[in-house]
């Protein structure tokens, strides 16, 4: 009868997951912002100030940071989650920014 | 997201390998699957409901686009009791589940499996009881057939 084949059937039940997919599904999701745009958006913002304090400090009387450009990259690898792929996103990020920065008329009474 | 795969991601992914019959297209309509909550994580306002609607949806248009049966990799079951195993018994019953068609693994799963009632295994998939019947019928009939 089914009954006895259910029984027989329910001796077994679907293979789980390998644990491997728990790392595929939550990593992802754990390191990296919920809202990872927002999150460069606002690196962005780190970043433009950085390069552009870096490009005005002529004159300064206190002591400009050593690589600007690096440290804004910096920034924005960690607030992308630190890794690898973190960092040639905040490379092409901060490259267009340059790039923008470049293509805006300058303000009155700065030079580039 | 660990504590909603904790959860729910074993559930998940038993129902996706009996849909699919294959573990790796399995792990990919789960993988999908959080990925969609992930981005949608405000919107949803039941996620066990949801993650099973989803994973159902997301293996049937796999299915849909799926031309020939992948070999099947990895076991389909694994004995309940660690101890008590049979291969001979378990690789004969992955063979003849392999031959169902999805729908009817489905209703199978559920079933067998998750414990449903027909009905409760007719409200889940949005057919009718007399379908459900039917297929689990045909379901039993074919296994038997195959198993002897």
């Amino acid at each position: 009868m089914a009954e006895d084949f259910e029984e027989r059937l329910r001796r077994y039940r679907p293979a789980g997951p390998a644990p491997a997919l728990r790392g595929r599904i939550v990593q992802p999701a754990d390191t990296r912002p919920a809202w990872p745009w927002a999150a460069a958006a606002a690196a962005l913002l780190a970043v433009t100030v950085l390069l552009r304090a870096g490009a005005a400090s002529l004159g300064a009387t206190l002591e400009p940071p050593v690589d600007p450009r690096r440290a804004a990259v910096d920034e924005l690898t960690i607030a992308m989650g630190g890794d690898s792929e973190a960092r040639v996103l905040a490379e092409t990020l901060a490259l267009q920014e340059e790039v923008r920065a470049l293509a805006e008329p300058a303000p009155e009474g700065s030079r580039r | 997201m660990g504590r909603l795969y904790d959860e729910h991601g074993a559930s998940l992914f038993r129902y996706a390998l009996m849909l699919l019959a294959d573990h790796a297209a399995a792990e990919d309509a789960v993988q999908q699957v959080f990925a969609a909550v992930l981005r949608h994580a405000g919107e949803i306002d039941n996620p066990p409901h949801y993650l099973r609607r989803a994973v159902r949806n997301e293996c049937y248009s796999a299915l849909r686009k799926r031309r020939d049966d992948p070999p099947l990799r990895g076991p389909l079951l694994e004995p309940v009791v660690p101890e008590v195993v049979d291969a001979a018994e378990r690789l004969a019953l992955e063979a003849a589940i392999r031959t169902l068609p999805a729908d009817q693994r489905e209703v199978i799963h559920l079933h067998v499996f998750e414990g449903m009632t027909l009905q409760e295994v007719a409200d889940a998939t949005d057919e009718s009881i007399n379908t459900i019947a039917s297929r689990y019928r045909y379901a039993v009939a074919k296994l038997r057939a195959q198993l002897g």
